[in-house]
């Protein structure tokens, strides 16, 4: 059991990909990060709390669950969910391998949310895809709003990819001084 | 004989008559043995290993008190479970104990458990609590209200109020 790389896994996941949906937004990244980004420190303290935990190790193979009411917590994130595993495979020296949050899953930091009903990280691909069943995966931050059947994270290329009736609106921000003229909005992506 | 006290009397061998409890209608008092090394028994699938310091075995109650207790419950093919308590309450029928006062324990090699007391129930092959447990690793420690560990499929399980604290790497070098 590694209960510890799950919960630090979990925040560079969030760390992650919530800045990647951001950058693919435009051609001003750093600008369009400060939009939609999250910022997380991945080795802050973090609290998990559930009703339940579970830990079966067998073979090469350990599963840690955590049950009913999840909540994890670190500085100003919270993501809450009923069900979190971590699998791990023999090497656990760099985490688990991959893991999956379901039920009523939620990310939230600052005024940034993330709501899906599943979402599944893949550590070795480098992957993470959050669905909704029959429902849409949204990314909201303010107005801005980013909906999908599938929103799919390539955590390595930075790379965003919204699949079945991918849904965009974003309202441009207010201009200050400092950042000269306003951005246009962001265009809708093709089919 | 049930095992654990067949182990007892054969760990022994000349203190065979203080256990047979009643002798010509005089009540024996409880055989009290020093350094106890039970080789081990059978509990469904697994060997179980026990160790104390000092055993009071009392044929009246059907009970066996050990003080200082070491257990280790083995499998083949499986990593052991281990676990160590202040002292320990065997029921002599059934072979169930109660482990109390500093109850500590790890599955594999990776974290520990702590809890006050834990019971073992042999027909179940598990061992439970319902006082505050923690499980603790190098970053982390998880408390629960609970803990059931099922020495069948080795499934761990923290009840009520789960809370996981994750210390900084930072924090945990220090």
């Amino acid at each position: 059991m590694s209960v510890g790389s799950v919960i630090t896994l979990a925040g560079a996941l969030l760390m992650a990909t919530l800045p990647a949906v951001a950058q693919e937004g435009g051609p001003d990244e750093a600008r369009h990060a400060r939009r939609l980004g999250i910022s997380l420190g991945s080795d802050a303290p973090m609290k998990i709390r559930s009703d339940e935990l579970e830990a079966v190790g067998e073979g090469a193979q350990e599963r840690v669950l955590f049950l009913h009411n999840v909540e994890v917590l670190q500085e100003d994130l919270r993501l809450t969910c009923d069900w979190l595993e971590a699998v791990y495979t023999e090497d656990h020296s760099g985490g688990p391998a991959s893991i999956h949050a379901r039920g009523t899953v939620r990310l939230r930091q600052a005024d940034t949310d993330v709501d899906c009903t599943d979402l599944q990280f893949d550590r070795v691909a480098g992957e993470a895809v959050c669905t909704a069943g029959d429902g849409w995966a949204v990314l909201r931050r303010g107005e801005d709003v980013v909906e999908g059947k599938r929103i799919e994270f390539d955590l390595r290329n930075n790379v965003v990819r919204v699949r079945g009736g991918a849904r965009v609106r974003m309202r441009p921000e207010k201009q200050t001084a400092e950042e000269g003229a306003a951005l246009p909005p962001v265009a809708e992506p093709s089919p | 004989m049930l095992p654990l006290l067949a182990l007892a009397v054969a760990s022994c061998g000349g203190e065979l008559p203080l256990l047979s409890g009643s002798i010509s209608g005089v009540q024996a008092p409880p055989a009290v043995l020093y350094g106890v090394d039970f080789d081990g028994y059978r509990a469904g699938d697994h060997e179980v290993e026990v160790r104390a310091e000092t055993a009071e075995v009392d044929l009246e109650a059907g009970l066996a008190r050990l003080w200082e207790v070491r257990i280790r419950f083995e499998e083949p093919g499986r990593g052991p479970v281990d676990v160590e308590a202040q002292r320990a309450e065997v029921e002599l029928n059934s072979d169930d104990f109660v482990l109390s006062g500093s109850v500590e324990g790890s599955v594999g090699s990776r974290e520990r458990f702590y809890t006050s007391d834990l019971r073992y129930q042999r027909e179940a092959e598990r061992l439970w609590t319902d006082r505050p447990a923690r499980l603790v690793g190098s970053r982390t420690v998880v408390r629960g209200q609970g803990l059931e560990l099922d020495l069948r499929t080795r499934r761990l399980r923290l009840l009520g109020s789960v809370e996981a604290e994750v210390r900084s790497e930072a924090e945990a070098g220090s």
